[in-house]
């Protein structure tokens, strides 16, 4: 059986016969082609814009609590008293870049919300009870910030009743 | 003589592919991290991360009964702010309106009638939006989120739990950045 090859073979001087229809396809036919630059351009705006408008933003969510019901003061009165509360005041440092929190029946100053998380669970544990209320006393001057970490740290320990109160001075 | 060969322009090509396939990869990226952005939450407001912080993120909450106090320190947007300015508070927002300090009495109205609106939307909605809480209890209620920056001080924190006690909301929020993971 014969091998045929349609590239040329050294030495060989044979011409070969080529049909017309592949003289044709010898022609180079002009390719189809997409503009892409109006679509570059579209891109490299919707990127630049992105890139110019980006702000990290950390995930934010919410703590919940309740607020006390507005006269309810005057209408608590149940036979049963009601539990002494947990007092927690929330004092700044001087430079008000930190600030230490006093709890009831803790002699010491508490220096950081993990402290007193901590103590708060050992509280609960004790009483073996949610029903407690936890009152926040903030400083006027305390940053918002570790009044929060103080109502946190309450949650986490899973006091059902946790208020702020103003520190009368 | 030897013809100098001229290549044609057409000859000299970029491989546009790779290139086309980042940009749209960083567009994607772009589009789903970016926030959409929030009427009712105030820019620059510098929020708490609480440690072991019980925020529940707000993807889990839908926000159509709350009324979002901001609460914007003077020092919102600064980068190296003085901390008696940090501590001060500029003005309190509630949508895009801002109230300042001694406009307290005007904030209850506005979240009274904030409340009352919703009220009478939820007697003729059957299906209610979902509380920040996730408890059953929680789902009709409405409930005042405070979204304060973490450096005022209390004392310009706590008018806006009273404002929400005076307008008769029973359930508070408190915003903060959730636990980091």
């Amino acid at each position: 059986m014969a091998i045929t090859t349609d590239k040329p073979v050294e030495g060989d001087e044979t011409v070969h016969h080529q049909t017309p229809s592949k003289k044709k396809n010898r022609k180079p036919r002009p390719q189809p082609s997409v503009p892409m630059t109006p679509m570059i351009d579209v891109t490299f705006q919707l990127i630049l814009f992105f890139i110019l408008t980006f702000e990290f933003r950390e995930t934010e969510g919410m703590i919940p609590g309740t607020l006390p019901n507005k006269g309810s003061f005057a209408q608590a009165v149940t036979d049963v008293p009601p539990p002494d509360p947990i007092q927690i005041k929330v004092i700044p440092s001087a430079n008000r870049l930190m600030a230490s929190y006093e709890m009831t029946g803790i002699g010491t100053a508490i220096q950081t919300p993990r402290e007193l998380g901590l103590l708060l669970q050992q509280r609960r544990e004790q009483i073996n009870s949610a029903e407690v209320p936890i009152v926040i006393f903030p400083s006027p001057d305390v940053p918002w910030g570790f009044v929060v970490e103080a109502f946190n740290q309450a949650k986490l320990a899973r006091f059902q009743k946790i208020g702020f109160a103003q520190q009368i001075i | 003589m030897a013809k100098n060969k001229v290549r044609s322009c057409s000859d000299v090509g970029f491989n546009m592919t790779p290139m086309i396939d980042c940009v749209f990869q960083l567009i994607i990226f772009f589009i789903l991290v970016g926030q959409v952005a929030n009427d009712a939450y105030a820019q620059h407001v510098k929020l708490v991360r609480p440690v072991e912080s019980q925020a529940i993120p707000n993807t889990k909450a839908k926000f159509l009964n709350k009324v979002t106090v901001n609460v914007v320190s003077a020092a919102a947007g600064q980068e190296h702010p003085d901390p008696a300015d940090a501590a001060t508070m500029k003005f309190y927002q509630i949508l895009t309106v801002k109230y300042n300090p001694g406009e307290i009495d005007r904030m209850i109205d506005v979240i009274r009638k904030q409340k009352a609106d919703y009220e009478r939307q939820l007697g003729t909605s059957a299906s209610p939006a979902a509380g920040a809480g996730g408890k059953e209890g929680d789902e009709k209620m409405f409930f005042l989120e405070v979204r304060a920056d973490e450096r005022v001080n209390w004392q310009d924190v706590a008018p806006v739990i009273r404002a929400g006690v005076e307008a008769g909301i029973s359930k508070l929020n408190i915003t903060a950045l959730t636990a980091q993971k």
